[in-house]
């Protein structure tokens, strides 16, 4: 119930307004905390937010945690409910992780109107990277960190130079962090955005980035499509007033002898064929997962990730390597 | 026990050295069990300033029509220079229940004098904005403080929102571009 009181014109006048910053934390810079945890619950009635936290110790969602659950809720379960030690860290994950730093540094400094760094300086970052971890690197077949570094620097060369680079409008976040309620019967989502930037018109275009192994079919961007989707549902939010998000893109870079760059764009809302909500069925999806984390339903489905599960030395259902 | 949230947002319209306010109060009852989801509470508050924030929006526009007065929540530096109203409320909020206090909503969005009364809520500005403008200041020897308070009237930077950010940030390379053309000329 709203029921509105309103005096106008009156003699009162204001004063010097109270403007404060938000506190619910959304749209932080990675390497922020945010505010917004939840303190402990009274009530037995637990919210999606308080039974994420006492599950995960996150008061919330991401989409790496979804889609670690739809390829082995039991990996999930160590890593996100044990909260295990990873035996190992893929060099593929620390790799990726660090050219999307030199991405956002360069798109910074594109965004300040400042020189960009040069593929040197960037590579010397993702090298650094490499070494920094204080989980042992798992080197892939016929890697070391010397052909990593020379693959970095391929990489990062062919992406400065190639036009995609630069995006056609203002950025707004670059590698920041959206958090938000898509569904009051699942926990709050967090997004990790790589970059969202906005048109003249106005519009609002949010891009990911992927290293990639080949480059990418139709099919598998439209397979990657709802990762950007929730992006767009929580930033059509967070950034109500400023636009909306109508463009998705993911800008891939091969891990090639002679990197590729490409970008391939789609539209926020998938018109007409998904029942209407224009988003894949994502709240369905998002839905099924969280009832599976939330009944503790763990159980490992065995397969071609099992060769770099970093649980696979503790996990009695792994292929090749598992616990005895 | 139901949440009872009540904003309250006023304005000053003067004209021609005299005065007249605006000033709205929403009172809404919530569900209580929001108090355990923090960020829906802020989303739910947020929605009813922009509720309360659109009809002064209304009456402003009402009285600028009917009296040729123009509406402003604060003083701004800028006020005699620009012809459009500035908006900047000076909200009251309070919630009952175990989240009290005033509300730490968002801002309107619009306190850039030159926007006027147009658009709706806007988010504060973004974290890679803030460190865009702090990074183009120390290259330009700005005190970006201050170009934050000649521009829109604000105290602070945590004040500016995503698109006054967006706009300084064009304002200041543009600026930048300028100084830089008028170097090689000189």
């Amino acid at each position: 119930m709203i029921s509105i009181r309103k005096t106008t014109p009156t003699r009162a006048l204001a004063s010097k307004p109270p403007r404060q910053r938000s506190t619910d934390g959304v749209l932080a810079g990675r390497s922020s905390t945010n505010p917004s945890q939840p303190s402990c619950p009274s009530s037995s009635s637990l919210m999606p937010a308080y039974r994420a936290e006492a599950i995960t110790g996150r008061p919330y969602i991401s989409w790496s945690q979804v889609s670690s659950y739809q390829l082995c809720p039991k990996a999930y379960e160590f890593k996100y409910v044990l909260r295990a030690e990873p035996a190992f860290v893929p060099s593929s994950l620390v790799f990726g992780v660090a050219f999307h730093d030199a991405v956002a540094r360069t798109s910074a400094a594109d965004l300040a109107g400042a020189p960009r760094p040069s593929a040197e300086e960037l590579a010397l970052g993702v090298a650094h990277e490499l070494r920094a971890s204080s989980v042992p690197l798992r080197l892939g077949k016929g890697e070391s960190l010397e052909s990593l570094d020379a693959l970095a620097s391929r990489m990062l060369v062919a992406y400065l130079a190639s036009p995609e680079s630069h995006v056609q409008g203002t950025s707004i976040c670059i590698e920041d962090v959206a958090r938000g309620n898509v569904d009051q019967s699942i926990p709050p989502v967090e997004a990790r955005v790589d970059h969202v930037y906005q048109r003249q018109d106005g519009s609002l275009v949010v891009r990911d980035i992927k290293t990639t192994r080949s480059k990418w079919s139709a099919d598998k961007v439209s397979e990657s499509a709802p990762q950007l989707r929730l992006y767009a549902m929580l930033l059509d939010r967070e950034l109500e007033g400023l636009g909306r998000v109508e463009s998705l893109e993911f800008l891939t870079v091969t891990k090639a002898a002679k990197p590729v760059v490409q970008l391939h764009q789609l539209p926020a809302r998938n018109a007409g064929n998904d029942g209407g909500d224009g988003h894949d069925g994502l709240i369905d999806q998002l839905q099924q997962v969280w009832a599976g984390i939330e009944a503790g339903v763990f159980p490992a489905r065995p397969g071609w990730p099992c060769r770099s599960c970093p649980f696979n030395d503790r996990c009695p259902a792994a292929i090749g390597g598992g616990a005895a | 026990m139901p949440l009872t949230v009540n904003v309250g947002i006023s304005r000053k319209a003067s004209a021609n050295y005299q005065s007249q306010g605006l000033s709205i109060n929403l009172t809404a009852e919530l569900d209580q069990s929001l108090l355990a989801d923090p960020p829906r509470l802020q989303l739910e508050i947020d929605r009813i300033y922009a509720q309360a924030e659109q009809a002064l929006d209304r009456q402003g526009q009402a009285l600028t029509t009917m009296t040729g007065m123009t509406a402003s929540g604060q003083e701004s530096p800028h006020a005699a220079d620009h012809a459009a109203p500035n908006r900047a409320p000076h909200r009251n909020g309070s919630t009952n229940g175990q989240a009290n206090g005033s509300s730490n909503g968002h801002h309107s969005g619009n306190g850039n004098a030159r926007n006027g009364f147009h658009g709706g809520p806007v988010r504060p500005a973004t974290e890679s904005q803030l460190k865009a403008l702090r990074s183009i200041c120390k290259r330009m020897h700005l005190r970006l403080e201050h170009e934050v308070h000649e521009e829109y009237g604000l105290e602070s930077i945590e004040e500016l929102d995503v698109k006054q950010a967006s706009a300084l940030i064009d304002l200041l390379k543009e600026r930048q571009g300028q100084g830089a053309s008028q170097r090689r000329w000189s």
